[in-house]
């Protein structure tokens, strides 16, 4: 009987714990604010309904530095992501074409030479063709990608 | 001369140096066309204030100007949804052509430039109902399709799939050589003809030499007489440019003018009316005044707006391939030689890169325009607004009385990309934006949705507005 209690409650336990993973993730109090390029107005950075943050988003929030710079398999990732959704415009080596440069110390906003910054403008988007990449990335992919730009600015 | 005549020319000369402007006129140099940084006239403070959502890719905006206060919105995918005068979206479309074909959809959309691009409205269309449309088809292989359509007064807000069907009338079928460069808007111009924007076929380079050649409906701007019995799909107006020079004829060697020859053009397409554009997704005439603007979109290097005031009589002849707005193409660099063929546009601005290798701008670009309609508003007196697809700018292009030349403002840059625009039945400005870029296409249901915009004067911006995140030049 005791062993079925305890079964009984690990269960819930469990129904609880996989509920809560299909909850969008609140921002916690210590979480960095995110701001729109534009105006700064506060950008939305929680969890879309299905979208899970993995460990390294949630380190991000909280530190505002990206967790994957110089991994290599998210590096690894992320150049597959933008072949898939950037070079076009920024070209595969990153020196712009359509879009803007990626490297060299010019930038059109300044912010992006910050982790948090550069996420607020591809995550919020910036304006034209260079839209909130939010809307088609989840945060974990977008950290990728910029752990692969990263790479791009050191050569 | 006596001295009451030489004061009489003298008060005769003084005034004329002191009249105002001259005639606004198209630059006859390249100095003389107006590009970023200058102030249009009104210097006006705007806002773009959202009037509906949840768009897929809307690519086009009309209205009926039937009193109703209706919006059209055009989605790429094939369907037109209409805005009430209140601003809620019908869910139903009033029209879908991805329905009427029992072997699917009647609408191309596989680039993302093919698609449903424009819906017009007859200028009797409540007594008549007709509406036209201009996409590129499935079943003519990406060919450009202009149909029109009758609206069944007993069911204003839809035009069935049975009334579509019974009703369509096909008026133009133009082949397509690659998927891009359709052009696509379709208008009504002030003298009841139908105006259709054809981009030169595509490919980049204008490899067909389609922009210069007038023995093609590519790279033009076409007017036809859609107003003919059931059983003719159009007719050419008498006073087109072209209409007569290719008629048969008995040949003459003698007793004709040079200037009568030059007017002898084998195989020309009468329905041309301006020729020389690579892609004139956007036109728009002037409510006000008629006349004529043209937002062609250029290659790599500049983007270009052309004017034609309304006594033009057609014929003009906008350069491309030669020039690329006011530039040399290919353009190499700023010392690039070239003649100027043709007329110049009236503005343009520079895209990120205007010269390969060149410096890249922080300010002042863009890399296709997109016109949005003349406004006669809040200061603003035949403006043409303009947006950008890929930096969100929004210009207002205007001649200016005071200065005697025409001037283009970057007015605001939005988040957008903007993909249309007319005038509502209040002559405010529409636009329309998509998230609908070549590189993240998904397709035309599966991109985010977009949405429908008015600029209105800041000063009528009241609370509970929604308004699009803009930023302003200093």
């Amino acid at each position: 009987m005791a062993a079925l209690r305890l079964f009984s409650i690990c269960m819930t336990a469990g129904s609880v714990a996989a509920m809560f993973a299909f909850l969008p993730a609140p921002a916690l109090s210590q979480d960095k604010e995110f701001h729109h390029v534009f105006d700064n107005s506060k950008l939305d950075v929680s969890a879309k309904p299905n979208e899970q943050f993995t460990e390294a988003v949630r380190e991000f929030h909280r530190t505002g530095e990206n967790p994957y710079s110089g991994k290599p398999e998210a590096i690894a990732e992320g150049k597959q992501l933008y072949g898939q959704f950037c070079q076009a415009c920024h070209m595969p080596d990153g020196s712009g074409g359509m879009g803007a440069s990626l490297i060299g110390d010019k930038h059109i906003y300044p912010r992006i030479t910050t982790d948090k910054g550069w996420f607020e403008v591809v995550f919020g988007g910036a304006s034209g063709a260079m839209q909130p990449f939010g809307l088609r990335m989840s945060q974990d992919q977008i950290l990728k990608v910029m752990a692969y730009v990263r790479t791009l600015m050191k050569k | 001369m006596t001295g009451r005549q030489t004061l009489l020319l003298a008060a005769i000369g003084a005034t004329l140096a002191i009249a105002p402007a001259l005639a606004q006129t198209i630059p006859q140099t390249p100095a003389e066309v107006a590009r970023p940084g200058g102030t249009v006239p009104g210097n006006p403070k705007l806002a773009l204030v959202k009037v509906a959502d949840g768009f897929n890719d809307p690519v086009g905006v009309s209205v009926a100007n039937d009193g109703t206060g209706r919006i059209f919105v055009v989605e790429r995918v094939g369907r037109v949804k209409v805005v009430g005068s209140d601003g809620k979206v019908q869910q139903q479309p009033f029209l879908d052509l991805t329905k009427t074909n029992p072997l699917g959809s009647e609408v191309q959309t596989g680039f993302v430039e093919q698609g449903l691009w424009s819906i017009a409205f007859h200028p009797k269309f409540k007594e008549n109902g007709y509406v036209y449309v201009h996409y590129s088809s499935l079943p003519f292989n990406g060919a450009s399709i202009v149909a029109r359509y009758t609206a069944d007064k007993a069911n204003p807000n839809e035009i069935t799939k049975d009334q579509m069907n019974k009703s369509v009338k096909v008026i133009m079928n133009i082949p397509q050589p690659y998927y891009n460069h359709y052009g696509g808007r379709i208008a009504f111009g002030p003298d009841g003809m139908l105006y259709i924007g054809k981009g030169d076929g595509g490919w980049e380079g204008d490899p067909l030499d389609a922009g210069q050649n007038m023995n093609t409906h590519l790279g033009k701007l076409l007017r036809i007489n859609v107003d003919t019995p059931d059983n003719v799909p159009y007719s050419v107006p008498e006073d087109n440019p072209f209409a007569r020079a290719d008629y048969p004829r008995m040949m003459s060697l003698f007793g004709v003018t040079e200037e009568g020859f030059s007017k002898i053009k084998i195989g020309v397409k009468p329905e041309i009316w301006a020729s020389g554009l690579r892609n004139p997704y956007m036109f728009h005439f002037d409510a006000k005044s008629g006349d004529l603007f043209i937002a062609d979109v250029g290659q790599n290097s500049f983007e270009e707006i052309n004017w034609q005031p309304r006594s033009s009589k057609g014929g003009e002849n906008y350069g491309w391939k030669h020039n690329q707005a006011s530039h040399c193409h290919p353009t190499l660099s700023p010392n690039d030689k070239c003649p100027i063929v043709g007329v110049l546009p009236v503005a343009e601005y520079p895209h990120q890169e205007p010269y390969p290798g060149g410096q890249k701008l922080t300010e002042g670009w863009g890399c296709s325009a997109q016109g949005m309609g003349v406004a006669n508003y809040g200061g603003l007196d035949k403006t043409y607004i303009v947006g950008d697809w890929c930096s969100g700018r929004v210009w207002g292009i205007a001649w200016d009385k005071a200065a005697n030349k025409w001037q283009m403002q970057e007015l605001m840059q939005a988040t957008f990309q903007f993909t249309a625009g007319t005038t509502d039945e209040k002559g405010y400005i529409l636009a329309t934006n998509c998230f609908c870029f070549y590189t993240e296409d998904k397709g035309p249901i599966a991109n985010p949705p977009g949405g429908l915009w008015r600029l209105v004067p800041a000063s009528e911006v009241t609370a509970g507005m929604e308004t699009a995140r803009v930023k302003t030049p200093n």
